[in-house]
């Protein structure tokens, strides 16, 4: 489902986050939105799902607004806490999942699911037993009991370490790729964003336009910390946009104490 | 690590009894001794032998206050969730009641009783009014604080997934008020038997609080004696039933 953005403003406190924002995103894209803290991520990525009205400019998914895209599992939402059914076991809330958008789970598909994310042995568990990437995986099997059209993830793997989420990265991308959707997540991770996007949105730090990069040109990356020249020299070109023009500390300048 | 847990717990429990058992012991040392500390406070075997010859009263005082406070726990746990709800989905509402309901506190409760007895008279009624309006309180802010606790992420998922009102409800702000509203139970349980037994003392042709009011006038130290105790078996026990439902409700909670 193609993602469509046009002359997009947001206020928040009267403090102006976003401003005339203009984007597209093709269908089936995996498109992440990097920028430096407070620069009005989240907040872009919530106006796309429709979770935040925008002071003025349009959000289009697939032509559609995005609330009429709630309840029939076109669009799925990983936010950066798993929000869990904490009363639910990993089996009953998939099953929960599938009741609310109408759908019958005799097929032996909750089972599927969850040995697809590796939670096949932890049905009966609840959120309380699970550590924090078994949440995370479970969070990204709800989001796909019925395959979206659009994801949207508001950096659900924050808290987990560099390996953890490196694996969830991947099973979700595969996971795209099976159900053919179109994905939006936001990192501050420049080389995450360069291994697991398409195209990436980069907000500036300054009054600058964002910028839509289309990484498809790029080759595969698999290991992140030996990035392919081609890589390295995208790498700097968005760590130039998205810092922009924000003062950098001078050395000769740190006073050093103690 | 299960194992010394359970060991901690028998230390626990038998430091508890001993300490306990000291104090019995002193306390019949004393009564049996001293004719002032035996006409305050008795002892524990005059006590005892007081409540055997007179069971079916005591009995009857023991059930009666229960009920009371029951009851009265019943009425503040309904009307602090009705009113929990109204707060938190009508604001404009509990922004008008709140601080008033805030303000009515100021009022020591047991002022009221001689009052509230009055107008119900000295039937069940206004002790079980006394012990609802005692209990009522705690009960509400607790609902009110877990209310507030709900992650606004989760309602969002919820409103993503074009989830109902009542399907919200039973999924993200029940499971998420659970701990919250336990908490306020569990602090109003002793307080509603405090509200009734304060009513009692007010006019009441049976219960804890009449005995103990009597015990005083007749110069009774046992009757005194085990209508305290029976009070703090009371509590005790509803404590104990607050507890056994939370346990049995909120099995998925009390695990963490």
């Amino acid at each position: 489902m193609k993602i469509d953005i046009e002359s997009l403003a947001v206020s928040l406190g009267g403090r102006s986050v976003l401003h005339n924002l203009s984007l597209s995103i093709p269908s089936g894209a995996s498109a992440a939105i990097l920028g430096v803290s407070g620069v009005g991520k989240t907040t872009l990525l919530r106006c796309v799902a429709g979770l935040l009205t925008p002071s003025a400019g349009l959000v289009l998914l697939g032509g559609r607004k995005p609330a009429e895209l709630y309840g029939k599992g076109a669009m799925a939402f990983l936010f950066q806490e798993a929000c869990l059914w904490r009363h639910l076991t990993a089996r009953r809330t998939l099953e929960l999942t599938f009741e609310l958008y109408g759908e019958s789970t005799d097929d032996g598909c909750v089972q599927k699911l969850l040995e697809r994310v590796g939670l096949g042995r932890f049905g009966e568990y609840y959120p309380h037993q699970m550590s924090v990437g078994m949440k995370a995986r479970l969070a990204i099997a709800r989001a796909f009991c019925v395959a979206p059209n659009v994801l949207l993830m508001d950096e659900p793997f924050a808290a987990l370490d560099p390996l953890r989420r490196l694996d969830l990265n991947r099973q979700v991308q595969a996971m795209r790729r099976e159900a053919g959707c179109t994905v939006m997540w936001v990192t501050h991770d420049v080389v995450e964003a360069l291994q697991f996007a398409t195209h990436v949105i980069a907000l500036p730090h300054g009054p600058e336009t964002a910028e839509v990069v289309d990484l498809r040109s790029l080759p595969a990356i698999s290991d992140g910390a030996n990035l392919p020249p081609e890589a390295l020299a995208m790498r700097d070109q968005l760590l130039n946009t998205i810092v922009g023009q924000e003062p950098v500390a001078d050395e000769a300048s740190v006073e050093v104490l103690g | 690590m299960m194992g010394v847990r359970a060991g901690e717990d028998r230390v626990t429990l038998i430091a508890g009894g001993a300490i306990a058992a000291g104090i019995l012991l002193i306390w019949e040392i004393l009564g049996d001794s001293y004719g002032t500390v035996r006409l305050l406070l008795s002892s524990p075997l005059r006590t005892c032998s007081y409540v055997a010859a007179h069971f079916g009263e005591s009995a009857a005082a023991f059930l009666y206050t229960g009920l009371e406070s029951v009851v009265g726990l019943l009425v503040a746990t309904a009307f602090a969730l009705a009113f929990g709800a109204l707060c938190v989905y009508l604001p404009r509402v509990g922004s008008i009641s709140f601080p008033l309901l805030v303000a009515s506190q100021v009022i020591p409760m047991v002022c009221l009783a001689p009052m509230i007895i009055l107008v119900f008279g000295p039937g069940p009624s206004g002790k079980v009014f006394l012990s609802a309006l005692v209990a009522f309180f705690p009960i509400l802010t607790n609902i009110i604080a877990g209310i507030r606790s709900v992650p606004s992420a989760s309602q969002e998922m919820m409103r993503i997934m074009a989830a109902t009102k009542a399907q919200a409800i039973r999924h993200v702000v029940i499971p998420h008020c659970a701990d919250h509203f336990f908490a306020g139970m569990r602090i109003a349980a002793p307080l509603s038997v405090i509200g009734a037994i304060i009513a009692e003392f007010n006019g009441a042709d049976v219960g804890i609080g009449k005995d103990i009011f009597i015990s005083a006038k007749r110069l009774e130290p046992e009757l005194m004696m085990s209508g305290i105790a029976a009070g703090a078996i009371l509590s005790g026990v509803i404590y104990g039933g607050v507890q056994l439902l939370e346990r049995r409700l909120g099995s998925w909670y009390w695990e963490r």
